[in-house]
């Protein structure tokens, strides 16, 4: 599915801002031109990625998932950051065997684990512990 | 992307690959000064029908000529090193994706607010539209939003791969088995192509990576679309 595929009310509802930190950077007007839609110029609107729709979390995730990320961890300071994913893994599982699955701050060790690791790391991981075969203690 | 007959590199559209460019036409500079140097002192030698007779023991010159290029040799390791640095610095992502390599395709996973997953497979020739470009368009592509700084992880799920986008300045091997750490970030909309770049077996020339920077509006949208079961359902992708 490409971008080409959402409505045009979606794509051109763009208006240079008032806010002083949209002009503070070097911005020139991003000129949207689609081999599809020819003719149309736009400028860029520059959101605060955190005040977006995307920051309102859906019923029934968690609330510490408010549009950020798994920040930069020191502890993990290069280019490889397998660590880091297991590392939350492991911690949101001993975080909720030890204070149980509703205590709330165990779910930033999940979303820092769901950010960071693929899927199918997760899901073997999941299928070990049920089996009894994972290697990490939690 | 690259134009036919091109010689130079593709047009920055990330802060880190002006900065690459900057430092390539730094050092090109270097290098065509020392090398028009040479050419004109063996020039003027081999035409002179003079001989010096005063030829050896000249230390004046010897240290002059060990210490310019010393010199020389700071002017261009200082720059090199500063984006060499720049490159691995993190500066607080927005938003964190993944990008597996299989045997010969790419997936991509958005699992920070959603639950995003896709694959990312070559258009065969059969299947191109009008303009498109041979050998690099793709069937999903990475949207992200424009000016955001994006954490992209690269891993393997079978043997080792590598994945480009020469115009972003990012180039990381996807290893089984590791989670290599990338930042991006797109100063400006537009489409980047990219190619595998780690010889990874049959059809290791078949698996591009195209990114798509969009306003964050409609990488919104896009998202939301994505999510949406029955427009996925109808499209056959998977979730």
């Amino acid at each position: 599915m490409q971008t080409r595929d959402i409505p045009l009310e979606v794509v051109f509802e763009f208006l240079p801002s008032d806010d002083p930190a949209f002009w503070s950077r070097d911005h020139t007007a991003a000129i949207l031109i689609s081999r599809k839609r020819s003719s149309v110029i736009s400028s860029v609107k520059t959101v605060n990625f955190q005040s977006s729709a995307m920051a309102e979390p859906e019923p029934g995730t968690y609330k510490v998932a408010e549009a950020k990320t798994a920040p930069f961890d020191a502890r993990f300071p290069n280019t490889n950051q397998a660590r880091y994913c297991w590392q939350g893994y492991i911690d949101f599982h001993r975080c909720t065997n030890i204070r149980g699955e509703d205590y709330e701050p165990c779910q930033y060790f999940r979303h820092v684990y769901r950010a960071m690791c693929p899927k199918s790391w997760t899901e073997a991981w999941d299928e070990q512990r049920e089996g009894g075969t994972f290697a990490g203690r939690v | 992307m690259a134009t036919p007959a091109q010689l130079g590199l593709m047009d920055a559209a990330s802060p880190v690959m002006e900065e690459m460019i900057y430092f390539h036409d730094h050092v090109m500079l270097v290098l065509i000064l020392i090398t028009c140097l040479i050419f004109y002192s063996m020039l003027v030698l081999i035409s002179s029908k003079y001989i010096y007779r005063f030829l050896t023991d000249g230390h004046v010159i010897e240290t002059v000529w060990t210490v310019i290029p010393a010199i020389i040799l700071v002017v261009v390791a200082l720059p090199s090193l500063k984006l060499l640095y720049l490159t691995d610095e993190l500066d607080n992502p927005q938003l964190t994706i993944k990008s597996v390599g299989h045997q010969w395709y790419w997936s991509y996973e958005y699992t920070d607010y959603y639950d995003i997953e896709f694959d990312s497979y070559m258009l065969p020739l059969g299947d191109l539209s009008k303009g498109d470009a041979r050998l690099l368009e793709v069937d999903n592509r990475v949207v992200l939003p424009v000016d955001t700084s994006v954490r992209v992880l690269v891993t393997a799920a079978d043997v080792i791969h590598s994945w480009t986008v020469p115009s972003l300045g990012l180039k990381m091997d996807a290893v089984p088995g590791r989670l290599n750490q990338l930042a991006l970030q797109c100063s400006r909309v537009g489409t980047f192509y990219g190619q595998c770049s780690e010889i990874c077996g049959a059809n290791h020339s078949f698996m591009p990576i195209v990114i798509e920077a969009v306003p964050v509006e409609v990488f919104e949208g896009w998202c939301d679309m994505m999510l949406d079961e029955e427009s996925l359902g109808s499209l056959n992708m998977k979730r």
